[in-house]
């Protein structure tokens, strides 16, 4: 099957710390893989070194066949492939959300205001905010601001979604209209990898779990084997404590 | 009385207002240059991919900001004639203003690119923008606002600092003050008009700069 994304023993360092440990992951396309284990244990990191907001210090990344490394491939074209949704939203705060939306449909694809307006228009309508167009992010819930942020990521048409504790920063109540409209862009077959600490959720939209402790993944598995049958002692503490 | 002392006439009103256009010229072409240069030398200063081109705008904006602008003009004027260069004083003062006023600018638009969370660079960048993008697109927009305050702070400060070019022989407003005070022996009314004038000059500038602030101020005003 084809690999939307391989990791090949990737280390990490921040500073003096090895965050990243030997990781390898293969993501085959139109599979989700959501990422869980304890705080600390390099799956944001790991995440963003796929788009290369972070660097690696050795090891490789590939991703649709292309190696993200800037002295091979180009990372800005790589980055319009990849779409990145952040646990902070970070939307642009002096944009409505529909400019949110067009504003790198028109920079980055070039897209005529008009068409991109119609695009980002298209796009919030997915997420379920066409009626919140104009409205600035600061007069949005969190959930709806993190909706956008979904819509803006999807404008750009990505092959691959990274999607980080997306909701970590909501109020519980808020947490399901998110989640909500992954699960309906995973069922449209969007490669994507999710750290999450929901289990319900990683449960719900994986094809494989990935179990990530002191900066290596110990299992990968289908959500019910790894859930039922932890191979590692310390993932089966993790899975222990979180589904009490 | 001596024979050289005449009182405060019409003549010397005019001869102030006179100066005060030349002291109105000299604050708006630093302020107009200042804000060309400031604009360079903050984006420099702030520019990821460089060490040399942040080193080399953090150098010119350390130098205007830790020596006195009366000492700048002074060995920009002085220095400039030992390369046989011949400039008038006003265009050397006015040259000397610019740059320090581009210093403290650039100081101010530094500060605001940095103030801007770093995560903005991030979600932009991750949707494919090229630095100038981000920086025209996302950041700029936002530090605009926020440099409006301490820049129009400046500016004010910068309409009085003209005054001290006239260390060159050069007759603004308050070297036009001092003639004529040691001419008419009436230092409390001709420093008085002196520094209605200067009012007038710089109090616009802070209604102007308060404008500004509440047009940018979207979410205030609604």
């Amino acid at each position: 099957m084809a690999e939307m994304v391989r990791i090949e023993k990737v280390h990490k360092y921040f500073g003096k710390l090895h965050v990243l440990r030997d990781v390898s992951l293969k993501v085959e396309k139109s599979s989700v893989v959501t990422i869980i284990g304890p705080s600390g244990s390099g799956k944001s990191t790991l995440l963003r070194c796929i788009n290369y907001l972070e660097k690696i210090d050795s090891g490789e990344i590939w991703v649709d066949g292309k190696l993200v490394d800037p002295k091979v491939s180009n990372i800005r074209a790589l980055r319009q492939e990849i779409g990145f949704v952040f646990q902070s939203f970070n939307l642009f705060p002096h944009l409505t959300a529909m400019n949110n939306v067009a504003l790198a449909l028109r920079k980055v694809k070039r897209l005529s205001r008009a068409q991109a307006l119609e695009m980002a228009e298209d796009s919030l309508a997915r997420v379920g905010l066409d009626d919140k167009l104009d409205s600035y992010p600061d007069e949005l819930s969190g959930g709806q601001q993190q909706r956008v942020a979904i819509a803006r990521s999807l404008a750009m048409t990505p092959k691959l979604m990274l999607l980080d504790e997306i909701t970590s920063a909501l109020d519980p109540e808020l947490i399901a209209e998110v989640l909500n409209v992954i699960q309906r862009v995973a069922t449209e077959g969007m490669t994507m990898v999710i750290v999450t600490h929901e289990m319900g959720f990683a449960k719900e939209i994986a094809s494989q779990i990935a179990f990530m402790c002191s900066g290596d993944i110990l299992e990968m598995a289908p959500p019910k084997e790894l859930l039922a049958q932890p191979q590692t002692k310390e993932c089966e503490k993790f899975v222990k404590a979180v589904l009490q | 009385m001596v024979e050289w002392v005449s009182s405060f006439t019409a003549k010397d009103l005019i001869f102030l207002l006179k100066a005060m256009m030349i002291t109105l010229q000299l604050f708006g072409s630093a302020l107009g240059l200042g804000l060309i240069v400031g604009f360079f030398a903050g984006i420099m200063r702030t520019y990821p991919r460089s060490v040399v081109v942040r080193k080399l705008a953090s150098f010119y904006i350390e130098f205007f900001r830790s020596t006195p602008i009366m000492l700048q003009v002074i060995v920009f004027y002085f220095g400039i004639s030992l390369f046989g260069l011949e400039l008038s004083r006003g265009v050397v003062a006015a040259a000397g203003l610019s740059l320090y006023a581009g210093a403290y600018l650039g100081e101010i638009l530094r500060a605001g690119i940095e103030s801007v969370d770093r995560r903005q660079w991030q979600a932009a960048a991750s949707l494919g923008m090229s630095y100038p993008q981000i920086m025209r697109g996302v950041i700029l927009p936002q530090v605009v606002k926020i440099c409006i305050p301490p820049s129009i702070n400046f500016l004010v400060s910068l309409a009085k600092a003209t005054s001290l070019v006239s260390v060159l022989g050069y007759i603004e407003l308050t070297r036009a003050g001092r003639l004529i005070v040691e001419r008419t022996y009436q230092p409390f009314l001709v420093w008085g008009i002196v520094m209605a004038i200067y009012f007038l000059i710089c109090y616009p500038i802070t209604i102007g700069g308060r404008r500004l602030e509440m047009r940018f101020q979207r979410k205030e005003v609604r």
